[in-house]
C-alpha cells in the first residue's frame, strides 16, 4: 500500500463533505441557510471528536482486538475492543492503523452530515450535535467494525461458507447508515410548518440551486478520494486500480444525473434541477458499493437505475408517507446505497456461484434494515426525550438563522412570504 | 424488522443449501420490509394531522 497515495486520497474526502453541505443548505430555505452550514460544521466537529475518543475503539480494524460471541465453536466478531482515546495508534506498528483512523474521522463526518439535510429548517443545533455524537460514538462504529474492521460480515466465508459482504466505498457503512439516521430524524421531528395542508403537500423550493449544483461538482472529487482510500485500506487495492475507481465514480454520477434529468423531463415536461442534483449524488452513492471492482458498463447501469429510482423515492416519501426531507437525504443516501449494495451482488466479480455473493450482499442489507435502522431510531427517539430535537412553532416560521443564531445568512435580502406555492 | 434479521441469521446457521438459504433470506427481507411499512405508516398519520 502506498502511504502517500492513500493519504492524498483521504485528504480529498472533506470535499465530499463540502459538496453535501452546499447541497443541503441550498435545498433549504434562505431563512435557515447559515444555520444549516453551522449545523454541518458542528456535526462534523462533534463526530470527529467523539469518534476519536470512543468510536474508533469500537470500530477497530482488521486484525485488531475485538469482542466476540462463540456460536457452534465459531467466533462471531461483533465489536472492536481497541483502547479508548485512540491510544492504539501509538503502539501500532506501521501507518495502517493511523490511516484507518484518519479516513474514518472524515467518513463518520459524512455519515453525520447526511441527516442535516432531512432536518433542514427545524432541527435544533444542540440536537444536531447530540445526534452526531450518538452516530459517531456507537452506531457508525458498530457497522463499520462488522464490514471494514474485520467483523462478522467480513468473515462470512469462515463462519458460514459465503463470500464476505463487500462495501468497498462505504455505500452501506457511510451512506445507508447516514440515510437511516436522516429517516429517523425526519420521523422524530415531523414536517415543516406549512408543508402539508389538508393532506396535500406544498412545494417549498430550495433557495439556491446554483450552490446545490456546485456542491455536486465538489462532491465527485471527494467521493473519488473516499472510494479510493477505502478500497486501498480495507480491500487491498493498489494505486493502479484507483484509476478505475475514479472512472467509475464519474460514470456513475453522470449516469445518475442524466437518468434523473430524463425521468423528470418525461414526468414533469421539464428537467428538475434539484432532483437532477440528487440523481448525481445517488449515482455516486450506488457506485461506491463496488467502486473499481465493476466494469464501466455495469457501473453506468447502476448509476442509471439509482438516478431514476431517486426521483420516485423522493416523491413517494414526500407525497405518500408525509416524510418532509428537504435535502432528499433519505432517498439519495439510504435508497441508492441499498440499491448499490444489491447491485454488487448481482453484477460484482465472483469466483464461486453468483448465488453466494448475492446472498452475502442480501445478508448485509438485512442487517442494515433489521439491526441498524431500529438501533438508530431507538437512539434518536430516546435522545429526543433528553434534548428536544425540534424548534418551537415560532422558530419554524421565523427561520432557524434568526431563532438560533440571531442573524440571517443574507441580511441584505428582502424576505418575502410567497415562497409557498401550492402544487 | 428485528425478527426479519433473526430469520436471516437463523437460516445461515441452520441451513446448508444455497437455495434454502436464499429463500429464507428473501423471506426475512420481506418481513423487514413489512416492519418498515408499519413503522412508516405509524408516523404517517400523526404527521399529517400535526401539519
Amino acid at each position: 500500500m502506498s502511504l502517500i497515495v492513500c493519504l492524498l486520497c483521504i485528504l480529498l474526502v472533506p470535499l465530499a463533505t463540502a459538496g453535501l453541505a452546499l447541497i443541503q443548505q441550498g435545498l433549504g430555505r434562505s431563512r435557515s441557510a447559515a444555520h444549516a452550514m453551522l449545523a454541518t460544521l458542528c456535526g462534523l466537529s462533534v463526530a470527529a471528536l467523539v469518534f476519536v475518543l470512543v468510536g474508533a475503539s469500537w470500530a477497530g480494524f482488521a486484525g485488531g482486538m475485538s469482542h466476540g460471541v462463540v456460536v457452534h465453536h465459531l467466533r462471531w466478531d461483533w465489536l472492536g475492543a481497541e483502547p479508548f482515546f485512540a491510544h492504539g495508534i501509538r503502539t501500532a506498528s506501521g501507518p495502517y492503523v493511523s490511516l484507518v483512523l484518519c479516513l474514518q474521522i472524515f467518513t463518520v463526518g459524512v455519515a453525520a452530515l447526511v441527516p442535516v439535510g432531512a432536518g433542514n429548517d427545524r432541527w435544533r443545533l444542540v440536537a444536531v450535535c447530540a445526534s452526531s455524537a450518538l452516530l459517531a460514538g456507537f452506531l457508525y462504529p458498530l457497522f463499520s467494525h462488522w464490514v471494514w474492521g474485520g467483523g462478522w460480515l467480513a468473515q462470512l466465508d469462515a463462519l458460514v461458507g459465503l463470500p464476505a459482504f463487500i462495501d468497498t466505498g462505504g455505500a452501506g457503512v457511510v451512506q445507508v447508515v447516514g440515510g437511516f439516521s436522516a429517516l429517523s430524524v425526519a420521523w422524530v421531528i415531523g414536517p415543516r410548518q406549512g408543508k402539508y395542508t389538508q393532506g396535500m403537500a406544498t412545494a417549498i423550493p430550495g433557495h439556491n440551486i446554483v450552490l446545490v449544483l456546485f456542491g455536486c461538482l465538489l462532491a465527485v472529487v471527494g467521493w473519488i478520494g473516499l472510494d479510493s482510500a477505502a478500497s486501498m485500506l480495507f480491500y487491498g487495492a493498489v494505486p493502479e486500480q484507483l484509476i478505475m475507481v475514479a472512472i467509475n465514480a464519474m460514470l456513475s454520477a453522470a449516469a445518475g444525473c442524466l437518468a434523473a434529468v430524463v425521468t423528470t423531463q418525461l414526468r414533469y415536461r421539464k428537467p428538475d434541477a434539484s432532483l437532477s442534483a440528487n440523481g448525481w449524488i445517488a449515482g455516486l452513492v450506488a457506485g461506491s458499493a463496488g467502486c473499481g471492482l465493476l466494469s464501466p458498463g455495469k457501473t453506468i447501469f447502476i448509476g442509471l437505475v439509482a438516478g431514476g429510482l431517486v426521483t420516485f423515492l423522493v416523491e413517494a416519501l414526500e407525497l405518500k408517507l408525509f416524510v418532509d426531507d428537504p435535502g432528499g437525504s433519505i432517498a439519495v443516501h439510504a435508497g441508492a446505497g441499498l440499491w448499490g449494495l444489491l447491485a454488487f451482488g448481482l453484477f460484482g466479480p465472483t469466483a464461486g456461484p453468483r448465488s453466494g455473493i448475492l446472498l452475502s450482499q442480501l445478508i448485509g442489507i438485512a442487517t442494515l434494515l433489521g439491526v441498524m435502522l431500529p438501533l438508530i431510531h431507538i437512539g434518536n427517539v430516546l435522545l429526543n426525550k433528553l434534548v428536544r430535537y425540534r424548534v418551537d412553532a415560532d422558530g419554524d416560521w421565523q427561520g432557524m438563522d434568526i431563532r438560533e443564531l440571531g442573524a440571517g445568512a443574507y441580511p441584505e435580502f428582502v424576505m418575502h412570504a410567497d415562497e409557498f406555492v401550492p402544487r | 424488522m428485528v425478527s426479519g434479521w433473526v430469520i436471516a441469521m437463523a437460516s445461515l446457521l441452520l441451513l446448508e443449501g444455497a437455495g434454502q438459504r436464499m429463500t429464507f433470506v428473501i423471506t426475512a427481507l420481506l418481513v423487514e420490509a413489512l416492519g418498515l411499512c408499519l413503522v412508516a405508516y405509524s408516523y404517517r398519520s400523526p404527521q399529517k394531522e400535526h401539519a
